[in-house]
């Protein structure tokens, strides 16, 4: 397996958001997770690359432990800081840093973790630019674009740093709806790429389109993981049927 | 009121008012530069997340903003050295004498500023949205890269209009160095005048010396501060529409904020 996660359980002081989740996936695949507001996936997607540190748990990443060593203990933060960046993460805000343009922002950390060239970077983020149709738009700051826009720009970011896990936390939740679209499109495109994927999302068709495998989460647990279709026909989970049924 | 004495002191100020007019620039400068360097570590400082460092910031804020500076410019100068603590000596610098007074001076300004400043930065730091700790953390980056490149930046735009405020403030502050001898402007026009009598003539003159210099500085606050709006500026207009944009203050303009 390529990566693989195990047992994952989160406590904030005495709320145990994470009960457990376990999953794995090949390379390549997309995960698609779904489920209401404060089930706890976004969490579960920051246990993953230990933006949160999970209490209980382990990630394995092409064979190599992350964040945990095999005693359970937690590894230096420098360690895990370096794994880190096997993960790209797209955030639901973008984040992107609003005082550098489109190209500063995809460059910053080429330049400054992978210490390339600036040239090298430059050229590099041209490619990806074009990649998610935002060439022309390269010396604009992000507040004067669009959300689909900026989300786009995020995701260039996170490529640019050549992850091999993309994470997703709701990308399209703070769209508009006109522009959910045009950044949806770039994910597919990623998919069929190889991109290995976990996506946090609402977006159920899109969901069903995309995913090798789809989740759903309900406080802290693991409702249903199944094969895409499957994980659609399968009528025998009332929770999951409930979910399904509200949102079409 | 002696029109003639008036115009020829602001027309030609003697040699010891200009040389007083540059020591109030320099002293500023020089403590701001310390007070801004100072007040970045102990924001940081007061940020930390050990309570015993976290403590002492707020220690050290505390006093020095709590004992006004002319105390504090006795203390160091008069009081350290008659306690037999520590004398400050002129210093040769190139080819610039500078004063113990004066050295005294930019120490105490230094200091407080920093206090003061302290608070400012941490006020910026904290403006910034956490989801950019989390972008920079995603991407790898070290908790130095991300203060230096992402979050100081960002919090410029927080930071610098109280910090041309407390600049304005220090540029004026520096009169009350001349409890302990220094030869700025308030202390030379007072010589000045005692010597000729024209008390209103010469405090005039002092006033508007102070107008020229936080005029200069204004003017570079705006400057300043239309640098900071760089990503908020459409890159296709020219810099003079740009800047017209910039510093038109009709009600528009505050709406909508370009």
């Amino acid at each position: 397996m390529f990566l693989e996660i195990r047992n994952i359980h989160k406590y904030y002081s005495q709320l145990h958001v994470l009960k457990g989740i376990s999953t794995s996936l090949d390379k390549g695949d997309v995960l698609s997770i779904i489920g209401p507001s404060g089930s706890g996936k976004s969490t579960f997607l920051k246990c993953i690359n230990f933006l949160e540190y999970p209490n209980q748990g382990s990630v394995k990443l092409n064979g190599e432990l992350i964040g945990f060593d095999s005693g359970g203990k937690l590894m230096k933060e420098k360690i895990i800081c370096e794994q880190r960046r096997k993960f790209g993460m797209v955030f639901q805000n973008f984040n992107l840093f609003w005082h550098m343009n489109l190209l500063e922002n995809i460059i910053e950390a080429p330049i400054m973790v992978l210490k390339k060239s600036k040239k090298m970077a430059t050229s590099e983020a041209e490619d990806l630019l074009h990649k998610v149709g935002l060439y022309e738009k390269r010396n604009n700051f992000p507040r004067k674009l669009s959300g689909g826009q900026q989300q786009r720009a995020a995701i260039a970011r996170a490529l640019a740093m050549k992850p091999e896990v993309l994470l997703f936390d709701e990308p399209t939740s703070a769209l508009d709806p006109e522009t959910i679209g045009e950044v949806l499109k770039v994910i597919e495109k990623l998919a069929d790429e190889g991109m290995t994927m976990l996506v946090v999302t609402h977006e159920l068709n899109f969901a069903k389109n995309i995913s090798t495998r789809v989740m759903m989460m309900d406080e802290g647990l693991i409702v249903d993981d199944l094969e895409t279709e499957l994980f659609f026909s399968s009528k025998d989970n009332i929770r999951k049927t409930n979910f399904l049924g509200q949102q079409y | 009121m002696d029109w003639s004495f008036f115009a020829d002191q602001l027309l030609s100020p003697s040699d010891k008012f200009i040389r007083a007019f540059f020591l109030v620039i320099y002293m500023s400068l020089i403590s701001m530069f310390f007070g801004i360097i100072l007040g970045t570590i102990f924001a940081f400082l007061r940020l930390s997340k050990n309570f015993f460092i976290q403590l002492f910031s707020f220690l050290y804020i505390w006093v020095f903003r709590s004992v006004p500076v002319m105390v504090w410019f006795v203390l160091f100068y008069t009081g350290f050295a008659i306690a037999d603590i520590y004398r400050f000596q002129d210093i040769k610098f190139f080819d610039v004498v500078i004063r113990g007074n004066v050295q005294a001076a930019i120490i105490c300004l230094s200091m407080r500023e920093a206090a003061y400043m302290a608070e400012v930065i941490r006020g910026g730091i904290l403006s910034v949205e956490q989801g950019q700790f989390e972008a920079s953390k995603v991407l790898g980056m070290s908790w130095w890269q991300t203060m230096y490149r992402i979050v100081l930046p960002q919090s410029l735009r927080v930071v610098v209009p109280p910090m041309g405020n407390n600049f304005n403030i220090m540029l004026k502050t520096t009169a009350l160095a001349s409890v302990i001898g220094v030869e700025e402007l308030f202390l030379t026009t007072r010589t000045i005048s005692a010597a000729t009598f024209k008390v209103f003539e010469m405090f005039l003159i002092l006033a508007i010396a102070y107008l020229i210099i936080t005029m200069g500085w204004s003017m570079l606050q705006l400057v300043m501060e239309y640098r900071l709006k760089r990503h908020e500026q459409d890159p296709n207009k020219t810099i003079y529409q740009r800047f017209k944009l910039n510093f038109k203050f009709d009600n528009n303009t505050l709406r909508d904020g370009s």
